[in-house]
């Protein structure tokens, strides 16, 4: 008599499905095929990412861990990547993205912003010799002064860069410490307009119109593309600012009080200067 | 006082013409140095004062402010020094224009009602207009006219914006950020507060109904606006007994009965510090409230009188304690700097104008708010700013 059958191969993708199965993920991605597809497109998958975020947050909440991965994050390559490697990290996990292909999805996050066809090689010079092509291709058919001078005007050493890149962290930290504190500021004031009882029926409104935007983390990258136009700051309390901002509130008179006030000074005035 | 004033002397150090130096031991349990600021009439008074006690001639009850000033370094959780700034008298536990500061995580710090005050949020806002003089004095008498008529002033008249029992709590609570929602400040008022003009600890359960019910019709005037005044001053007594017991539980001492503190993460320190906060966010509902009045007139003037002004915006709103006013003669404005304490500008400004307030409101003890500024100006504390020149005058 023969044995059963003996089972299929065992193939990793099927060990992560079990695994995720086991787990209590209920995504799409249980079906080998798009477990496949989603692997092939690593982060620009957005399903991919999606399971990343679900497997962050049973594992964050399992371990205990500080770090986490956001789904706020997915819509910034560069700190969803920044997220996952910390991740990992903290983790002690000894499979961490290698710095070429960070680079790599990254300047294929570049193509795909440029419009430029997802390339078929993956020798990273040729393709930015690819994005540079078409960013010149592009700035030929736009205005001269569209894109400024850039603000820094000198190459930097790599010791200047490291200096710079220290900077850079500790001006992270002190302005980390007020955009939070300004966030909270900011919480709390929209918190007190929902406690009104006009605006107890309009929560959700409030909730659809007011989301706190992603921040992301300034890095060199952005010292390197700033342009000219950063020089110049802007008041809050610019005129054009003022006026951008006013809303009904400010111009709001309390118009029964000073009726008879107003009544009063032109009789007085009157009496003072008859050419009124 | 056991010991003659050249005794105590031996404890006073002067470390340059503006500052001086009390050293530990001038009274017992000393945990920092205490320094004090003055110029040479300053320097004077407080030397006065200090040999009379040892007479035995004390002025109602109150030690003089150098004792003061060293009973305060005695306090738990007290960090770098206790501070005596130009013109500190003697005051209730804490000297006025004594000041100190402690350290939260220190589980042995303190909080003294003394030390806070009882104008909590006493203070005075500079607004700024796009006017010229020209343009106001023209009409300065109606315009001075109109803001007494339509301010409310003093004791006990009632305000002009509506207000109701629960619009109380929400302003203790919420402070400007209520003013905002009801439309009488404007978002970028609450940039020009100290704390964003909302301290956000406030819990308003923990003022008395007495309180509030005296507070509630005075949201609006000059002179008024602090819910502390006699309310705070009758239940200090109350505040007392509940430290006392809190002192005795925790096994605090310190060397004046009216420095009564509370660890500040015991229940009885939350509870005074929530109800701190409310108390001050009402003060900066009250402002709030005046400014927006201010700034109805103000429009009101000038869409009769100047059409070509009219837009919406007039007044800014300039620092929260900026104003140092002297009888409404002369005012000054003055910037912060780091000294004493390095990082605590705020402390030292609010400490500042908590000084010179009792001048403004006990014109018998005049002094010269000049000197005063000049002198905190020579000791590093602050920098002259501007100087205003009052063109109209309205009492409070």
């Amino acid at each position: 008599m023969r044995g059963p059958e003996p089972a299929p191969e065992p193939t990793m993708e099927g060990d992560v499905l079990d695994t995720l199965e086991a787990l209590g993920y209920k995504g799409p991605l249980l079906e080998e095929q798009a477990l496949t597809k989603a692997a092939e497109g690593g982060l620009s998958s957005h399903e991919f990412s999606e399971l990343c975020i679900w497997l962050g947050s049973q594992i964050k909440s399992l371990c205990n861990l500080e770090e986490r991965i956001t789904s706020a994050g997915r819509d910034d390559l560069e700190s969803f990547q920044l997220e996952i490697s910390g991740f990992l990290k903290e983790m002690a996990c000894p499979i961490l993205y290698s710095y070429w292909e960070i680079l790599k999805i990254e300047v294929q996050a570049m193509f795909d912003i440029l419009g430029i066809p997802k390339s078929t090689t993956s020798d990273i010079l040729l393709m930015l010799n690819q994005v540079e092509s078409k960013v010149k291709d592009i700035l030929s058919k736009v205005q001269k002064s569209h894109v400024g001078k850039p603000l820094l005007k000198i190459d930097l050493n790599s010791e200047q860069a490291e200096q710079l890149e220290r900077i850079n962290e500790a001006l992270c930290c002190e302005y980390e410490c007020r955009r939070l504190m300004l966030m909270k500021r900011l919480d709390v004031t929209v918190q007190s307009f929902g406690w009104s009882d006009r605006a107890k029926v309009k929560t959700d409104d409030i909730a659809r119109i007011y989301q706190p935007k992603h921040y992301t983390t300034i890095t060199m990258a952005h010292l390197l593309a700033a342009r000219e136009d950063l020089s110049k700051i802007i008041r809050t309390s610019s005129g054009a600012s003022q006026e951008k901002t006013a809303c009904a509130i400010n111009k709001v008179l309390m118009g029964r009080v000073f009726w008879t006030l107003k009544i009063e000074i032109i009789v007085q005035l009157k009496k003072k200067d008859s050419t009124l | 006082m056991s010991r003659n004033y050249n005794d105590e002397l031996q404890f006073l150090e002067k470390i340059n013409k503006n500052s001086w130096r009390i050293k530990k031991g001038f009274v017992p349990n000393m945990q920092v140095e205490g320094v004090f600021y003055v110029n040479d009439a300053l320097e004077k008074l407080m030397f006065e004062e200090l040999r009379n006690a040892c007479r035995g001639g004390g002025v109602g009850g109150f030690l003089p402010a150098m004792k003061q000033i060293g009973n305060v370094a005695a306090l738990p959780g007290i960090v770098h020094r206790s501070i005596g700034l130009p013109d500190v008298h003697s005051g209730y536990g804490f000297a006025i224009g004594n000041m100190a500061a402690f350290d939260m995580n220190d589980p042995e710090a303190v909080v003294s009602p003394g030390g806070v005050g009882f104008d909590i949020n006493c203070g005075v806002r500079l607004l700024r207009t796009n006017l010229d003089e020209s343009d106001v004095q023209p009409v300065k008498e109606q315009l001075a006219q109109a803001m007494f008529d339509h301010i409310p002033v003093g004791v006990g008249s009632k305000g002009v914006i509506p207000m109701n029992a629960k619009d109380l709590e929400e302003a203790l609570e919420m402070g400007v950020d209520w003013s905002l929602r009801e439309g009488y400040a404007w978002a970028e008022d609450k940039e020009h507060c100290e704390e964003y003009g909302r301290m956000l600890q406030a819990d308003p359960n923990k003022v008395s109904p007495r309180a509030k019910k005296r507070g509630l019709p005075q949201v609006t005037h000059f002179g008024g606006g602090n819910l502390t005044d006699l309310d705070f001053a009758a239940l200090i007594p109350d505040a007392l007994v509940a430290m006392e017991k809190a002192m005795k539980r925790d096994k605090i001492i310190v060397n004046d009965r009216q420095l009564a503190c509370a660890r500040i993460a015991s229940p009885e320190g939350q509870d005074y510090l929530k109800g701190m906060a409310a108390a001050g966010n009402y003060a900066w509902v009250n402002r709030s409230s005046m400014t927006f009045l201010t700034r109805q007139l103000d429009f009101f003037f000038y869409e009769t009188f100047f059409f070509k002004l009219f837009y919406s915006k007039f007044w800014d709103t300039c620092a929260e304690h900026a104003g140092l006013l002297q009888r409404y003669t002369c005012a000054l404005v003055v910037c912060r700097t780091c000294q004493p304490f390095g990082t605590c500008k705020d402390c030292i400004f609010s400490g500042l104008v908590q000084c010179l307030i009792p001048l403004l409101q006990a014109p018998e003890s005049y002094k010269n708010v000049t000197d005063v500024v000049n002198t905190c100006h020579d000791a590093g504390i602050s920098k002259k700013a501007i100087k205003l020149r009052p063109i109209a005058v309205i009492k409070g």
